[in-house]
């Protein structure tokens, strides 16, 4: 029972990290490479407030969030106006430099060994409300104009830019927001485990972030959350099969991107429509008989 | 005055793409930018925009230096463009698309939006009325849920029409609004354009190929040529204008 119960902690707390690369990769295009160095951010940061500094839970977290919405600022300046390419292998560059920071101060982090000795603050009924609060948040701001012009700037940026979307500051926006909720979930991770090591936040973790959006359908929020539990606890769940288990997992991956090019759900969205009388545009629209253009 | 531009210059490498152009553009007129294939003509539409920076001149609108400020900030400025290659954004149904060039105008920003509340769904309720008015200007409302990729060419270009009056603007410019419509259709676009600067208040600056349209619908037309501008008229002047002849009639023994 109690194996079950963690390996959906994992999955919820896994799922608000991949929620930052719905918004920035599904919605707006942007590949980066290195998303989940904003989860070790949050995780580290949120540690070392409480272990070394001795901070109450809550404002660590709050910080750590602080701190990685910060360096997304100063790092997105640097590198939103490249190139899609470009942009993908300067964050590629950016998370791997953060994985050597971490490994290489040892007497800050812990190094290679992982630093050891959180206390297990974060609790079950924290990490289901989180998830449900953080839905809820990019599901408001998936059916605003603000959802609408990201997905008009990733179809056509320049299009957008004579529409008078100032698409720089829309892009800068989501990559903080993206690294806002990968560093609350790096926070929530380290005080579940109570432990952290660098290599569990490397340039995989991003690239598997993104297969998981694409699999659950890039528009689609409600596939994102399904592509991220389904992925997240696959692994687990594949596990009687130990040595073919990565192999299912591809698999898996190959056989519904090649059935289903725009995901899993397209841009199809669980809505409460019925149950309100209202219908709106963004969310309800069957994106099914959609091509990718 | 309303538009003026000075001596505006681009060059792409060794290639001056447009050199020295100057135009005026007064309140409720319908300009023509007309000359052969590769004259200049898109890239000083282009860097009216803001999609191009000019090397050299000056864009100044409703008296203020608009040459180096960006798309979107020409765009809040009042100029509102469509393009040669249609550019819809085709994920998005024919209402979304309008919406886009709405959405700055509302007072929101993202934390409040990502909370929800009835600011926020009021300020969308806004855009959706400003963009359905929008799109009943040029007779699409019906088409609003449809998605651009399964209209025809010439209601796309319509669209696109619609989309680009979306953020109000007091200046239009249509990168060849005729491409590809039958006669028919040309005959109704023109009659829309006349209508909109009635309506509207607006001015229209445009390009165009065919000699015929051009001559028919605007007020004043700049001819340009490898960049240069040749003459500036009326239909009447330019009609009979030698060095626009030579320009046109030269193109197609160059062809010949």
């Amino acid at each position: 029972m109690e194996y079950y119960t963690s390996v959906l902690m994992f999955g919820a707390i896994s799922t608000i990290g991949t929620l930052g690369t719905f918004v920035l990769t599904g919605l707006t295009g942007l590949f980066s490479l290195g998303q989940a160095a904003f989860m070790a951010i949050g995780a580290y940061s949120a540690a070392m407030g409480v272990v070394r500094y001795n901070l109450p839970f809550a404002p660590a977290v709050i910080l750590s969030v602080g701190i990685a919405v910060g360096l997304a600022y100063i790092i997105g300046y640097a590198t939103l106006n490249l190139r899609q390419d470009y942009f993908a292998l300067s964050t590629f560059g950016f998370g791997e430099a953060v994985r050597a920071v971490l490994t290489t101060s040892v007497q800050l982090t812990g190094g290679a060994l992982g630093m050891t000795g959180i206390p297990k603050l974060t609790t079950g009924p924290l990490v289901v409300i989180s998830l449900v609060v953080v839905v809820w948040l990019i599901r408001n701001v998936r059916v605003s104009r603000f959802g609408r012009e990201c997905v008009a700037l990733r179809l056509d940026e320049t299009a957008a830019q004579a529409m008078g979307v100032d698409v720089f500051w829309r892009k800068m926006q989501v990559f903080m927001l993206g690294a806002a909720l990968s560093a609350y979930a790096g926070a929530l991770l380290a005080f579940y485990t109570s432990y952290a090591e660098p290599n569990m936040f490397g340039w995989m973790r991003s690239v598997e972030w993104i297969i998981m959006v694409f699999l659950g359908g890039r528009d689609s929020l409600t596939g994102a959350l399904l592509g991220s539990f389904v992925l997240n606890t696959a692994p687990e769940v594949l596990r009687f099969a130990s040595q073919m288990r990565t192999a299912i997992y591809c698999i898996l991956i190959l056989v519904t991107l090649n059935l289903r090019p725009r995901g899993l759900l397209g841009a199809w969205e669980l809505s409460f429509s019925g149950i309100f009388g209202q219908r709106r545009s963004a969310v309800t629209r069957g994106g099914g008989s959609q091509h990718v253009s | 005055m309303f538009l003026k531009v000075k001596n505006l210059t681009k060059r792409f490498g060794g290639l001056v793409a447009v050199d020295n152009f100057s135009m005026e553009v007064t309140r409720r007129q319908i300009t023509g930018l007309i000359g052969p294939n590769g004259a200049g003509k898109t890239t000083v539409l282009n860097m009216l925009s803001g999609l191009y920076r000019p090397d050299g001149g000056s864009i100044v609108f409703e008296d203020r230096e608009i040459s180096g400020k960006r798309p979107f900030e020409i765009a809040r400025m009042g100029v509102g463009r469509t393009f040669q290659n249609i550019r819809l954004f085709n994920e998005l149904n024919v209402l979304e698309n309008v919406k886009i060039a709405h959405g700055w105008r509302s007072r929101d920003n993202l934390l409040l939006t990502m909370i929800g509340g009835t600011r926020v769904s009021r300020a969308e309720k806004e855009i959706t009325r400003k963009a359905e008015e929008c799109l009943e200007r040029l007779d699409l409302l019906r088409l609003k849920n449809e998605y651009p990729g399964n209209l025809p060419y010439g209601t796309q270009r319509r669209v696109e029409i619609a989309r680009a009056l979306g953020s109000d603007p007091k200046l239009l410019l249509l990168d060849e609004p005729a491409a590809g419509l039958n006669p028919n259709e040309v005959h109704e676009l023109m009659a829309t354009l006349r209508k909109l600067v009635e309506d509207l208040d607006i001015s229209i600056v445009l390009i165009e190929h065919r000699m015929e349209i051009v001559l028919n619908l605007c007020e004043w037309i700049f001819v340009l040529d490898f960049g240069k501008k040749i003459a500036e008229g009326t239909p009447k002047q330019i009609r009979e204008n030698p060095a626009v002849i030579a320009a046109y009639l030269g193109e197609e023994s160059r062809d010949a």
